[in-house]
């Protein structure tokens, strides 16, 4: 348990849905912003460095930040979590919303290349990605750090989520000109699922008072993998039961299949104003059914007592069929059934206006993830700076779901023999020796390396790119 | 040359000039965590007519009797008491643990009442209540009134409690002697106690 408390605080304080440094979109050098709208280029064709091209990592949360879930510690040295005993429950609780979201984000180019054919712009690559999303409520923080209190308050959660995937994605994309101002861009992905899991709650009631001690459940848990199979326990009925770690898993190929489109437009107003729009990551993955292993919710742990005496008359007590650590059980069911996981997509609105020739361009980013419960809407400005042919630069502003939060930055070299960047979106002012923001609700950082191609179309400068 | 000197400083200042040390990620402690503040757990409950409690008194043709009540009256028990050991750990770990007890409804007379479990070579006796009959008189079965008694348990003394298997409910006049007066109404009055475990500082994970 503590090891698991650990791993989320580590993930909350480490780590949108954004693939790429949004900043990186007015970046013309920069090889992989075409991963934000497929009509975008690169100035040059690329190769990038296997497993090196483009690693990005990334949180988004609508409340959660690491100087609100971890504290200097009252009693020594280093850091102490949230649930620590002797750090005030307000200083989470007041800054938590009803329904609090996290979700982490991890891809990893593996192979990928670009390069001109006349003017279209061809992309191939292969990448891992896998993402994480849990939304709690906040009852159920309130319930860890104030508890019933001595009048047993009894708390009702709902809509409890934990979910994960992992997959690999092929992709094959085009841009093309259309006319002297207007270019399109479509990539399609195919995907093969590594593994995944949806634990859901519909209902969690958790009772703790004088009278009874009662955690009941309502919920569902998928688990998938290739040949994954349950390891069950049993409880003192000798009653098969599951839990999270009770799962073998020894893939020896995808659980599953799916794909997903990007599609996308930039358009140049003027030779110095531009605007684009785009909608990635459209697609479903099908995941399999003999790769899938499906389990309800079965925690209806009840205690009341340990004796009754009704006059002279002991009634023994007939205590729950299973101990205090299984309170968190699954029964699986008789016949697998696979599901369909619906992607979330996200739409990117650009606009771009250059300064000085091209060497500052202004930009406006609006991009927008609809989850499946939610929608998360980030408006970027951004100040991009091309001061020579073998370096440029950018540094941004984000507003999330209409609220401030901080700025990022994106350095790019390009000279002809090596292109490099190194970005973030979410950089606090504040920041850990990890290089986590410390105040900021969102962090991420993206890197990566390749090997330019057409060297000869590098000039020392070139703008309206577009 | 000079442009590189410049860019590589301005984002050794962005890089380096605002890490806060505090927050370093590898000197996460969990030792001290605790689910939630302070809660009650139900441990026993007892129920009992008057006519039960005070020695199986029984009116047949009498409409009422008076009964001495000098000495204290001892109900004993074989009892199994079963917890989840996981359980046990969980609330004699950190913090404190209290038995508290409720009594509620009505006795006739002023008495003082005591909870004792035992096993081979341990007894463990707590005072439950000293009831005064104008106040208990004010309690009712879904008000009951709270008795003074709580008592502190080490971890050692509650795991010794939860392997007691008889269990003695004494109770005693307040005063050397004593006795009151009963009615068939009377006799069918129950008297309920209800036994808790206070726990302090939540539950250590």
């Amino acid at each position: 348990m503590k090891k698991l408390l650990l791993l989320l605080t580590l993930f909350i304080s480490s780590i949108s849905y954004a693939q790429q440094a949004l900043n990186t979109y007015f970046m013309y050098n920069n090889y992989l912003r075409t991963e934000l709208n497929p009509a975008l280029t690169s100035r040059n064709g690329f190769v990038a460095i296997p497993g090196l091209g483009g690693i990005s990592l990334s949180t988004s949360s609508n409340a959660f930040t690491i100087d609100n879930i971890l504290y200097a510690n009252p009693n020594g040295n280093g850091l102490v979590t949230f649930l620590d005993a002797d750090i005030d429950a307000s200083k989470l609780l007041n800054s938590l919303k009803a329904d609090n979201r996290l979700s982490v984000n991890a891809n990893v180019n593996i192979l990928s290349t670009g390069f001109y054919t006349k003017s279209n712009f061809w992309t191939i690559s292969l990448k891992t990605k896998a993402r994480v999303h849990t939304s709690l409520p906040r009852d159920l923080f309130t319930f860890a750090k104030i508890g019933p209190g001595a009048d047993g308050e009894i708390y009702e959660m709902e809509d409890i989520e934990l979910r994960g995937s992992s997959y690999a994605e092929l992709g094959v994309g085009s841009s093309f000109v259309v006319n002297e101002r207007l270019r399109l861009g479509f990539r399609g992905k195919f995907l093969a699922g590594l593994a995944g899991y949806n634990i859901a709650y519909n209902k969690l009631h958790a009772e703790f008072n004088a009278n009874k001690w009662q955690i009941k459940s309502e919920g569902k848990m998928q688990v998938v993998a290739n040949s994954v199979e349950s390891t069950p326990s049993y409880d003192d009925n000798y009653e098969p039961y599951i839990s999270y770690g009770d799962f073998n898993i020894s893939p020896r190929g995808p659980a599953g299949y799916g794909f997903s489109i990007d599609a996308g437009a930039h358009y140049k107003v003027t030779n110095a104003l531009s605007a684009s729009v785009a909608v990635i990551n459209f697609g479903k993955l099908w995941w399999q059914a003999s790769n899938t292993v499906t389990a309800d919710a079965l925690s209806d742990y009840v205690y009341d007592g340990v004796f009754e005496i009704i006059n002279d008359e002991v009634v023994q007590k007939e205590q729950a069929s299973h101990n205090f650590e299984q309170l968190i059980r699954f029964v699986e069911r008789d016949e697998r059934e696979g599901f369909v996981e619906t992607l979330p997509p996200t739409i990117n609105i650009a606009a771009e206006y250059n300064f000085m020739r091209g060497k500052i361009g202004i930009g406006l980013l609006s991009s927008s993830t609809i989850g499946k419960s939610y929608t998360e809407t980030q408006l970027m400005a951004a100040a991009t700076f091309r001061p020579t042919y073998w370096f440029s630069g950018a540094l941004s502003y984000a507003f999330i779901n209409n609220q401030f939060d901080s700025f990022g930055f994106s350095i790019n070299f390009h000279p002809s023999w090596i292109n490099f960047y190194l970005g973030t979106d979410y950089f606090g002012t504040s920041i850990t020796p990890q290089f986590a923001p410390v105040g900021s609700r969102n962090a991420g950082m993206y890197v990566g390396i390749g090997i330019p191609l057409n060297s000869a179309r590098v000039r020392k400068y070139r703008y309206f790119e577009q | 040359m000079r442009n590189f000197i410049k860019t590589a400083l301005i984002i050794g200042v962005l890089g380096t000039s605002c890490v806060d040390s505090q927050y370093d990620l590898r000197s996460v402690s969990t030792d001290n965590i605790a689910l939630g503040g302070e809660l009650k757990a139900p441990f026993g409950t007892m129920n009992w007519t008057l006519g039960h409690l005070f020695g199986n008194i029984e009116l047949t043709e009498k409409k009422q009797i008076t009964i001495p009540f000098y000495n204290e009256i001892v109900h004993k028990f074989d009892i199994d008491l079963q917890m989840d050991s996981d359980l046990v750990d969980k609330l004699i770990e950190g913090g404190e643990l209290y038995i508290e007890s409720k009594i509620s409804n009505i006795v006739p007379t002023d008495t003082k009442m005591s909870l004792t479990f035992a096993n081979e070579g341990y007894e463990e006796s707590f005072s439950v209540a000293i009831v005064d009959k104008q106040f208990i008189a004010s309690a009712s079965p879904t008000q009951p009134v709270i008795s003074s008694f709580s008592k502190l348990v080490t971890a050692d003394e509650f795991q010794k409690i939860m392997e007691c298997n008889k269990l003695y409910f004494t109770i005693s006049p307040t005063a050397d002697e004593q006795s009151f007066v009963v009615n068939q109404e009377v006799l069918k009055q129950s008297l309920q106690l209800t036994f808790t475990l206070l726990k302090k500082g939540g539950i250590n994970l």
